[in-house]
């Protein structure tokens, strides 16, 4: 009874703004809204120095080039002190020769992750899951994945997802499965018979009515 | 924090960001300028304004007096 009474706070969801928040990072006090005007990966970890995670952050770095070129900030956070990011990411660097480039949010209090909802208590009520939160340069949710605590995550879907996203935004297309950049795109469904007939004649390569696609 | 080290002293990151803002700029100019992403350009320069060592003037900043100071303790002037 009483867990039904409890209020929770209610979670992002896509298309709606996230949650505005400022926490203590390894580059020093971040707010939500110092991203504004770029793309952001806001992804959580389970816990520092540990091997999965260790292997994500490699990965992540490695991204973390690309993603610029494209308008892309990355931000990490796990339940952990700054004190332990700090040495962790240094350790990344003297183990791996891999230097560790954006923020990590030390979120010892849960601010963040309860904010949007990074902790699965079925899996740990201790740390955070492998989540992925996609923001868009106005500060829209655009994408979410969660990933459990023992399946690091795949770097090359997400950068996939970040340059579908920007491509339905900068065309006004969507995007097929298993899309990758250069290949033909989506044109949405028309929703007139005019709209219907001047794709029909418009030079689409059209299957059907409803199904058809175009290089950009 | 970034900006001002446990010891009170300047990192330089914020030294580069003072030096630059001896003019007005602003953070788009700043981070130009600096080589730094824009995100950490806003929250060094609300963190340095908060220390006193820079003004905002409408959207730029412009290094205080005791910003110049910290500047000279640093030996960067």
């Amino acid at each position: 009874m009483e867990d039904n009474l409890t209020v929770q706070p209610r979670l992002p969801r896509l298309g709606e703004p996230v949650p505005s928040f400022e926490a203590e990072t390894t580059m020093g006090t971040v707010r939500l809204e110092d991203f504004a005007g770029s793309w952001l990966i806001l992804f959580s970890h389970p816990a520092d120095f540990t091997p999965v995670c260790t292997t994500e952050f490699i990965a992540f770095a490695g991204l973390q080039e690309e993603l610029r070129q494209n308008g892309v900030e990355l931000m990490g956070l796990s339940i952990d002190s700054v004190f332990s990011h700090l040495a962790w990411v240094k350790n990344i660097e003297d183990n791996f020769g891999v230097k560790i480039q954006f923020p990590v949010i030390a979120d010892l209090d849960r601010k963040v992750a309860g904010l949007f909802g990074m902790i699965m208590p079925g899996e740990s009520k201790t740390e955070t899951s492998r989540c992925v939160f996609v923001i868009d340069p106005k500060g829209i949710l655009r994408a979410m994945i969660y990933y459990p605590l023992t399946t690091g995550r795949n770097m090359q879907e997400i950068l996939r997802l970040i340059k579908a996203l920007q491509t339905s935004d900068a065309y006004g297309v969507a995007t097929p499965a298993n899309w990758q950049p250069g290949d033909k795109v989506l044109a949405p469904p028309p929703r007139t018979q005019e709209a219907l007939e001047e794709r029909l004649q418009a030079g689409f390569e059209c299957t059907d009515w409803y199904f058809c696609k175009k290089n950009l | 924090m970034p900006c001002i080290n446990a010891d009170g002293n300047i990192s330089r990151s914020a030294e580069l960001i003072l030096l630059t803002c001896h003019t007005a700029v602003t953070c788009e100019d700043l981070a130009r300028e600096v080589k730094l992403p824009l995100f950490r350009i806003r929250s060094a320069s609300r963190e340095l304004t908060a220390a006193g060592l820079l003004e905002p003037v409408g959207d730029r900043f412009l290094t205080t007096d005791k910003g110049n100071q910290a500047l000279e303790g640093s030996n960067k002037v």
